[in-house]
């Protein structure tokens, strides 16, 4: 029998069965339920083994440099999805079960991408990842690739901006942690990471990543919905000239122009700085971002007062930045702090 | 929530005709209702905002799947295949 015959055409009683949250919590349970081993059991490391062995050294480091931000990312990421449960369940948001509900689902879905990378890096990529293995939280540091470039600073930013809006913050705290992270890190990084993997896979198609990417892209667009539809919420209340509210639109904006810096660093780090040898194209990239921010900043939130002239702007200081910038020092630097850490660690 | 024929913000290289065959034939398949399988594809690529969005999937046959023609719906659905074997 077809599982839909029997599908409520009600409410479930408290549950806001009508909300867009709910169905983004509907939504992770049908589709965001995958399971990470039984992907890996399905497709198989071979093939992709396969075609890393035949990579060029300058290919692998682009592959490598593109997933350090990934695994790092996602793994900071769990680690803060227990602040916006924290955060939604917050009168300034009142108390939606619906949300809280979604941002369960969300925790699961990080933990779950950072087993796929931790699993993918550990069985395919490892010859490149000789630190990897310590855990941040367990005296460890960021991969020192994602430390050399703007995604690892965007990574630690983060976590502040999600502890401050989860303890005592107010909507304007909020609206900068949710900026930074649903529209910064999954909005713009992210999915200019997927752009990038899609160049990538031309020249070296590593099969199950691509399938991996595929599952973790959708779980992200439900994160990207969910973090659009908050700070809508907030927004309207600061239109609706509710005081507490007041600076919401000020504050999406700045955070969104301080973290297109760290996003074009480290666009030109995963092409540019080193010869971009599978093919990406920083210019597309760049391009590709600018269009996503303006889908979200004011295609969707339509923020008062915002001039594309001023992101555009902080974008190309961090491009000229980005090609003064020495990568290859900073990666040797934190290699150094790696390897301390490590035989600390083994001591 | 959006039909996958009505859904807009990309290149599509597949008729409508030949997305509702293969949503059919793969409803057939999964012993689903050609509806909820239309439906569950559609969220995949815009995540409840009628506009493809998924970067992931929408650019990801990248000459690599010939069985999808490089159409983000039939990508999508190849996802959606996958996803309920795990």
């Amino acid at each position: 029998m077809d599982a839909s015959d029997s599908t409520p055409e009600s409410g479930a009683g408290r549950i806001d069965t009508d909300s867009t949250y709910y169905e983004l919590y509907q939504k992770s349970v049908e589709l965001g339920t995958w399971d990470a081993e039984k992907l890996v059991e399905k497709v198989g490391f071979e093939e992709d083994r396969e075609v890393w062995e035949s990579l060029a050294d300058d290919e692998k480091e682009q592959w490598a440099r593109v997933i350090s931000y990934f695994i790092d990312g996602e793994h900071a990421v769990a680690q803060d999805a227990r602040r916006i449960m924290t955060t939604v369940s917050t009168p300034w948001f009142d108390r939606s079960i619906e949300k809280e509900m979604f941002a369960s689902a969300l925790a699961l879905e990080e933990a779950k991408h950072t087993q796929f990378f931790d699993l993918y890096l550990s069985n395919v990529m490892i010859d490149k990842f000789p630190q990897y293995e310590l855990d941040t939280r367990r005296g460890g540091v960021q991969i020192p690739r994602t430390d050399a470039c703007g995604a690892g600073k965007m990574f630690d930013r983060q976590g502040t901006l999600q502890a401050q809006a989860a303890h005592g913050g107010d909507p304007v705290d909020i609206a900068r942690a949710a900026t930074n992270y649903h529209i910064g890190v999954e909005g713009i990084l992210a999915r200019g990471g997927y752009f990038a993997k899609n160049r990538m896979m031309q020249e070296a198609p590593l099969t199950l990543l691509n399938k991996g990417f595929q599952f973790i892209s959708t779980d992200e667009g439900r994160h990207i919905t969910f973090g659009l539809e908050l700070l809508e919420e907030l927004i309207e209340k600061e239109r609706q000239g509710v005081p507490e509210y007041q600076g919401v639109q000020n504050a999406i904006w700045e955070q969104a122009v301080e973290d297109i810096g760290y996003i074009t660093d480290t666009g030109y780090f995963i092409t540019g700085d080193i010869g971009d040898p599978l093919g990406v194209d920083f210019d597309d990239l760049v391009n590709r971002g600018a269009r996503l921010a303006g889908d979200m900043l004011f295609d969707t939130l339509d923020i008062d007062n915002a001039q594309p002239r001023d992101y555009m702007q902080a974008a190309a200081d961090a491009m000229e930045e980005a090609r003064d910038n020495d990568y290859g020092e900073v990666i040797e630097k934190y290699d150094h702090i790696y390897e301390q850490k490590k035989q600390a660690a083994g001591d | 929530m959006t039909k996958l024929t009505d859904i807009e913000g990309t290149d599509f290289t597949a008729s409508d005709e030949e997305i509702e065959a293969a949503v059919e034939d793969a409803a057939a398949d999964l012993g689903m209702a050609p509806e909820r399988v239309s439906e569950e594809v559609a969220y995949i690529l815009d995540s409840g905002s009628g506009r493809v969005n998924n970067e992931g999937v929408a650019g990801a046959a990248v000459g690599s799947n010939a069985d999808t023609h490089d159409d983000p719906r039939l990508e999508a659905l190849d996802v959606f295949k996958l996803r309920q074997e795990l």
